[in-house]
């Protein structure tokens, strides 16, 4: 864990040094780019990494899937659907909240559907992550459907929503969104013991001591209550959740301790890098951070798969 | 298989249309896949010859009563063939699927980028439809009250297309080259943008700080109610070191209509003319 | 069962011995009656308190995730809220027992059968439960470690753990038995599952009880370093 602790400090001593990288000449406008811009912005996708990366970490464990994210219960398809609902069948309501709250609720209904279903006794941990797979595939196909009689302008504010943005003024959104992300980090680490245990087998934690059903139940709810959280703010953020924590796992092989805190802190710095380049990249022009992620992300996780298991 | 299925569809159309519809079909039919198209057959008096219009319609509630017939980009071609169209029009754009509608009817692909291109379109259209003289009175004004070169002397101003979010991501303006550029300029305003982006006119809000233009102007194609102006008004106001919003310099401009590429520019200079005072004559009539 | 007693279920595929086990540490609830561990009824325990009384060694681990033997030790003290220094004497104490000192730092994935084994008969040593339930511990192992499994566990048990021990292998594990622990060990055979009987290792007619069960002629040898079982075709 020692390396992978080196890398993420080393980023955020770097992301500490961005926000004065090529600000303006113009020398009123400075000090708001950099605090009122910059840092909040900063924050924003550290936190919101912090919780993509941490639910990630502990979904793969809960699911024993190396394939499962923090949008496998279908928390992301939830949140685009209600959001693009909001769009399309109340175009009136244009407050800027009447988009995150219907993320939200799209988020937690789906959510919480298939994490109601890991409450049962005797039900497979594959019949849940099934029945995500299903929600998400039927939720996308609804969106899509829906995209399909929406006009332009409600399309096209989709498409750019589902991109995914960090974009923020000010505090209000990072202090609003900080109690959660921590609270979601502070859990898990706190259940990473008995979360390592599952790793064996149900059985096996079941053996040492663990109530898996209860565990899953209570992981899955606050970690799609977090991403949900995330996801009504800056839209959803694909890649994050999914690639940091194998990326931990290969620097870090076999090593449990402190896995699922550093999988969260460098998913954070993961994160804020890629809005980094997404802002810097093209001269005077934002790229969405979820392009960014994605084209990082992406190559990654094929890498990953082709490489040899170590 | 596809030629089958069309025949097959114009068959049925062939066969389901009533005695009724025998007089209009000496008419001219037209299927109109822009929206902008549909306002300004409207206006030209071809309101009744448009038997079908595209998806997003920005036209009288009756003309957009009439059936959907999808986009230039999508167009549903069975319910194209089922209303027997005498021409289809468009504007003429990349990507437009006119393949297959040629065999349905004529199709009329008009350029319509720049305020003179609209108005020889117009006049087109004018003459297609059999109403030379309305179509040559409104493309006049579109060579009269829109000017695409920018006026040589005269106050700044940054259009910016309303959106829920305003103020807090990146901002789409109104680019000097377009129809709604010529609608600024014709009202003697300069745009802060001086060159034409290339590809999505959009500026982050650092740039947006940058450019700090003094005055600010949102505009939307909808009718708002009064709390959304108020609101969008307002939305600038977080990012402190821009000037506009202090100096109460930010104006929102909304209507039906307003951003389509028809008759609604003429609409958007006129209130742009009328409704937005320039510095020196804000300054002047304070007290 | 009394403590200290050593319980093996045996009988052919599908008899109930997995299910009953199951039941037995509360994994699964019984459709009738209950299981009393110390008097109460092992459901209405929490997950830790049946931990610190009952070890159990499930029949399949799941191994796709790559796991070092020292974490996978440390999991197995989940029950226990120790300090470091105290968790790393209980885990060097049980990998000790069971011979694998030199492993805490390899990849759980990387070890044979009967490494991986030995660690887990660790794994229950380190939870210090005075009862121990395994299914089939010896499964799948070469002739050596299945002795090696067998004498490791027995050793545990002759020091005062209970167990109860699923196994196919009843020649096996008559002969891993010294002839002093024979009456303190007891058989049972299921069938259909039903416990159709329960023997001590000693029972004259164990021999016939065993070739009932799996439908086999079975002959007890006495030899002078204790009973040896045979299993063979009906003649």
């Amino acid at each position: 864990m020692t390396r992978v602790a080196l890398l993420t400090l080393g980023t955020f001593l770097l992301l500490a040094a961005s926000p004065w990288i090529g600000l303006t000449d113009h020398p009123d406008a400075a000090p708001f780019i950099v605090w009122q811009l910059r840092v909040p912005r900063l924050l924003m996708a550290l936190l919101v990494g912090l919780v993509l990366g941490t639910t990630g970490a502990v979904f793969q464990a809960l699911f024993r899937n190396p394939l499962a994210t923090p949008s496998t219960t279908g928390t992301t398809a939830g949140a685009t659907l209600g959001a693009l609902a909001v769009l399309v069948l109340a175009p009136g309501l244009a407050h800027p909240l009447a988009l995150a709250g219907g993320a939200f609720s799209g988020a937690i209904v789906l959510s919480l559907g298939v994490t109601a279903l890991a409450m049962a006794h005797g039900r497979s941990i594959h019949d849940i992550l099934l029945a995500g797979v299903a929600l998400t595939l039927g939720a996308g196909a609804l969106t899509m459907g829906l995209q399909a009689t929406a006009d332009m302008s409600a399309t096209f504010r989709a498409v750019q929503w589902s991109l995914g943005s960090l974009s923020t003024v000010g505090y209000r959104d990072v202090l609003w969104f900080t109690l959660p992300a921590l609270l979601v980090w502070l859990l898990m680490i706190r259940r990473s013991r008995a979360l390592d245990a599952l790793l064996l087998g149900e059985a096996q934690a079941h053996g040492v001591g663990v109530d898996p059903v209860k565990l899953r139940t209570e992981l899955l709810w606050v970690g799609s209550l977090g991403v949900a959280c995330a996801v009504a703010i800056t839209g959803p953020i694909a890649f994050v959740g999914l690639v940091v924590p194998h990326l931990v796992r290969r620097l870090a092989p076999g090593r449990r301790k402190g896995f699922i805190a550093w999988s969260g802190l460098s998913a954070g710095a993961f994160l804020a890098l890629a809005d980094l380049l997404a802002r810097h990249v093209l001269p005077g022009r934002e790229l969405p951070v979820g392009v960014m992620t994605a084209a990082i992300g992406a190559p990654f996780l094929v890498a990953l798969v082709l490489r040899k298991t170590p | 298989m596809r030629t089958l299925l069309l025949t097959l569809g114009l068959t049925l159309a062939a066969s389901c249309g009533g005695r009724a519809d025998k007089k209009a079909s000496d008419q001219t039919r037209i299927v109109s896949l822009s929206p902008a198209v549909t306002q300004v057959l409207e206006q030209i008096g071809a309101g009744d010859e448009i038997v079908g219009r595209s998806s997003w319609c920005q036209a009288s509630p009756e003309v957009c009563s009439r059936p959907d017939a999808g986009s230039s980009l999508t167009p549903y071609l069975e319910v194209i063939a089922s209303l027997r169209p005498s021409m289809v029009v468009m504007e003429d754009a990349a990507g437009n699927r006119t393949e297959h509608l040629g065999e349905i009817a004529p199709v009329q692909s008009l350029p319509w980028l720049s305020a003179s291109q609209v108005a020889h379109s117009i006049d087109r259209l004018g003459e297609l439809t059999g109403h030379p003289a309305e179509a040559r009175r409104l493309s006049q004004r579109f060579r009269d009250e829109l000017k695409q070169e920018p006026p040589a002397e005269g106050p700044v101003m940054l259009t910016l297309i309303a959106s829920d979010d305003m103020g807090r991501g990146p901002v789409f303006y109104i680019r000097p080259d377009s129809l709604h550029g010529a609608a600024m300029h014709a009202a003697g305003w300069r745009n802060a943008i001086t060159a034409p982006p290339e590809g999505i006119p959009s500026l982050t809000l650092e740039g947006l700080l940058e450019l700090d233009p003094s005055t600010i102007v949102i505009v939307s194609g909808d009718d708002l109610p009064a709390a959304d102006v108020d609101r969008l008004k307002h939305s600038l106001d977080d990012l402190q070191p821009l000037s506009a919003p202090g100096a109460g310099r930010v104006y929102v401009v909304h209507g039906d209509g307003l951003l389509t590429a028809g008759p609604g520019v003429l609409r958007f200079a006129e209130m742009l003319k009328e409704g937005i005072p320039t510095p020196s004559s804000a300054q002047n009539a304070s007290p | 069962m009394d403590e200290g007693d050593l319980l093996v279920l045996l009988g052919p595929n599908g008899a109930g011995k997995s299910s009953l086990m199951s039941a037995l540490t509360g994994w699964i609830r019984p459709d009738e009656g209950q299981v009393l561990l110390s008097g109460s009824p092992i459901g209405s325990l929490k997950a830790t308190e049946r931990a610190a009384s009952l070890a159990w060694l499930p029949q399949h681990t799941d191994t796709s995730e790559s796991l070092r033997v020292d974490e996978a030790m440390r999991t197995a003290r989940f029950r226990f809220s120790d300090t470091a220094a105290q968790e790393e004497q209980a885990i060097t104490e049980a990998l000790r027992w069971a011979g694998m000192l030199e492993f805490r730092q390899r990849d759980l994935r990387t070890l044979s059968g009967g490494e991986a084994q030995r660690i887990h008969l660790a794994r229950l040593a380190v939870q210090q439960a005075p009862l121990w339930m395994l299914d089939e511990p010896a499964n799948h192992l070469d002739p050596r470690t299945q002795r090696e499994v067998y004498r490791l566990l027995l050793d545990r048990w002759r020091a005062g753990t209970t167990m109860v021990l699923i196994t196919h292998d009843p020649a096996l594990l008559l002969a891993s038995l010294a002839p002093p622990d024979l009456p303190r060990v007891h058989l049972a055979g299921m069938k259909e599952g039903r416990m159709a009987w329960i023997l001590p290792a000693d029972a004259p007619d164990l021999a016939s009880h065993l070739g009932d069960l799996y439908q086999l002629q079975a002959h007890i040898l006495q030899t002078p370093r204790g009973p040896r079982l045979q299993l063979e075709w009906p003649s």
